[in-house]
C-alpha cells in the first residue's frame, strides 16, 4: 500500500479505480440474480428434509451455482469492507490489518463454503468422519 | 481514526442572549454560532431575537440587521445577495445554503440556528476556510483546452451539445454540496468532493474541449472520484437545484466506455 502523492494539496490520480468499480458492479449484478436463484430454491427445498436438500445438492448445477454464489457473495463482501475501511479508519497500520483480516476471513469462509458444497455434491456427510458433532 | 466526539474545547457553550426590545412584533430568535481561533474561548451559541418587520425578507437581512444594530462583531461572508456569487453559503436550521435566498418564512419555526459550513475550518464565527475546496477546483483545470487553433470569434456548438453543459455550468462554487457530503467529510484531503467532480464533467461534457481523455486520467482513482457513494446529499442542497451526483455518475460510466484511451502513468 503505498502513499498517496499529493500536488498542491490535491490527491495526484492513481490511475486506477475504474476496474474496480466495474467488477463490484458486475458482481452486484450476478448477485441480484443468483439471489433471486438462491430465494426460488429455498421456497422449493422447504420441508424436503434432509434426503431432498442432499438430493438437490447432488445436482451438479445447483453445487456449481451455490459453489459461484458463494464466491461472488464473499468477494463482494470483500470489496465492500474494503471501501467502509478506506473510508473511515485513516491510520495505515489499522487499515492495511483490517484490510488483511477481512481478506483471510472472506477467503476461508469461501474456502470452508466451497469445500462443504463439494462434500455434499459427492453425496457425502458435510463433515469429514470424526469432525461431526 | 473517525473523531466521533468533537475534542475537548470545541463544543459551543451558551453564549450571550440578546433580546428583542419591549413590544417588538414578529419576532424570531436566531440562535448563531460564534467562534474566534485567535482566542482561547470555546465556540459558543449567541442568541439574538429580532423583528423580522425591521429587516428584508431573507436570512441575509436579519444577518445584516444583527451586524449593523445588534452586534458588529459577528462574522459573515457575503457579495451579491441575489444567490450568484456563493459568499454566503451556511448552515441554517441544519441544511446547507445562501443566506441570500432563504427567507427566514421558510425556516419550519421561529427559532433559527445558523453555523458555519460543517467540516471546513473555521476562519470566524460564519467564515469558514475554503482554500482546500478551492485547490481542488483548480486541479481539474476548469478551463477549455482545445487542440483546435484558436478561431477568430467564438468556439461554435450545436444547440444539442450546448444543452448537455445545463445543469453543470451554473454552479457558484459555494460549497454548500461538498460541505455537506459525508465521503467528503472523512475523507476531504483526497476525495474531490461533488463541487469540482461536477465542474469536472462540465468541461469532460463540452463538445468544445478535447482534453477528455486527460481529465479522465486525472480522475481516475480509488479516491479523487471513487469515494462517492451516492449519498445524494449534494442534490438535495444545492441552491441552484444542480446534482452533482448525476454528473458523478455519468463520469462513472465514461471511466469505463468502451471509447476510453487510458493513458500510462
Amino acid at each position: 500500500m503505498s502513499e498517496p502523492r499529493f500536488k498542491n494539496r490535491v490527491k495526484v490520480s492513481e490511475r486506477h479505480g475504474s476496474g474496480e468499480w466495474k467488477i463490484e458492479r458486475i458482481a452486484l449484478a450476478i448477485l441480484v440474480v443468483l439471489g433471486l436463484w438462491v430465494a426460488a430454491s429455498a421456497f422449493t427445498l422447504a420441508g424436503s428434509g434432509y434426503d431432498g436438500a442432499m438430493d438437490w445438492f447432488a445436482n451438479p448445477l445447483n453445487a456449481v451455482l451455490a459453489g459461484l454464489t458463494l464466491v461472488v457473495f464473499f468477494g463482494y463482501i470483500s470489496i465492500a469492507w474494503k471501501v467502509i475501511i478506506e473510508d473511515y479508519i485513516h491510520r495505515a497500520g489499522n487499515k492495511a490489518l483490517l484490510l488483511g483480516l477481512v481478506n483471510i476471513v472472506c477467503l476461508l469462509a469461501t474456502a470452508a463454503g466451497v469445500f462443504f458444497i463439494v462434500r455434499l455434491a459427492l453425496g457425502s456427510a458435510p463433515l469429514p468422519a470424526g469432525l461431526g458433532f | 481514526m473517525v473523531q466521533l466526539t468533537l475534542p475537548k474545547g470545541s463544543k459551543p457553550a451558551q453564549g450571550k442572549v440578546h433580546k428583542a426590545p419591549a413590544g417588538a412584533q414578529n419576532v424570531k430568535t436566531y440562535k448563531v454560532y460564534r467562534y474566534d481561533p485567535t482566542t482561547d474561548e470555546s465556540p459558543r451559541w449567541d442568541v439574538y431575537e429580532v423583528s423580522a418587520d425591521d429587516h428584508g425578507p431573507m436570512l441575509l437581512d436579519a444577518l445584516i440587521h444583527i451586524k449593523n444594530t445588534i452586534d458588529p462583531t459577528l462574522a459573515f461572508r457575503r457579495s451579491c445577495r441575489e444567490g450568484i456569487c456563493g459568499s454566503c453559503s451556511m448552515t441554517i436550521d441544519g441544511r446547507n445554503t445562501l443566506a441570500c435566498t432563504k427567507g427566514w418564512d421558510e425556516c419550519s419555526s421561529s427559532n433559527i440556528t445558523i453555523s458555519p459550513l460543517p467540516h471546513q475550518p473555521v476562519v470566524r464565527d460564519l467564515v469558514t476556510d475554503l482554500s482546500l475546496f478551492y485547490a481542488q477546483y483548480d486541479s481539474i483545470q476548469p478551463w477549455l483546452q482545445s487542440d483546435e487553433p484558436d478561431p477568430e470569434k467564438e468556439r461554435l456548438q450545436s444547440p444539442e451539445d450546448r444543452e448537455k453543459l445545463d445543469g453543470l455550468y451554473e454552479c457558484i462554487l459555494c460549497a454548500c454540496c461538498s460541505t455537506s457530503c459525508p465521503s467528503y467529510w472523512w475523507n476531504q484531503e483526497t476525495y474531490l468532493g461533488p463541487a469540482a467532480l461536477l465542474q469536472s464533467y462540465r468541461w469532460i461534457a463540452d463538445s468544445r474541449d478535447d482534453a477528455t481523455q486527460d481529465r479522465l486520467d486525472d480522475l481516475e482513482d480509488p479516491f479523487k472520484l471513487y469515494r462517492c457513494h451516492t449519498i445524494m446529499n449534494c442534490a438535495q442542497v444545492c441552491p441552484k437545484g444542480l446534482n452533482p451526483a448525476k454528473a458523478i455518475a455519468e463520469t462513472k460510466k465514461l471511466m469505463v466506455a468502451p471509447s476510453r484511451k487510458k493513458s500510462a502513468a
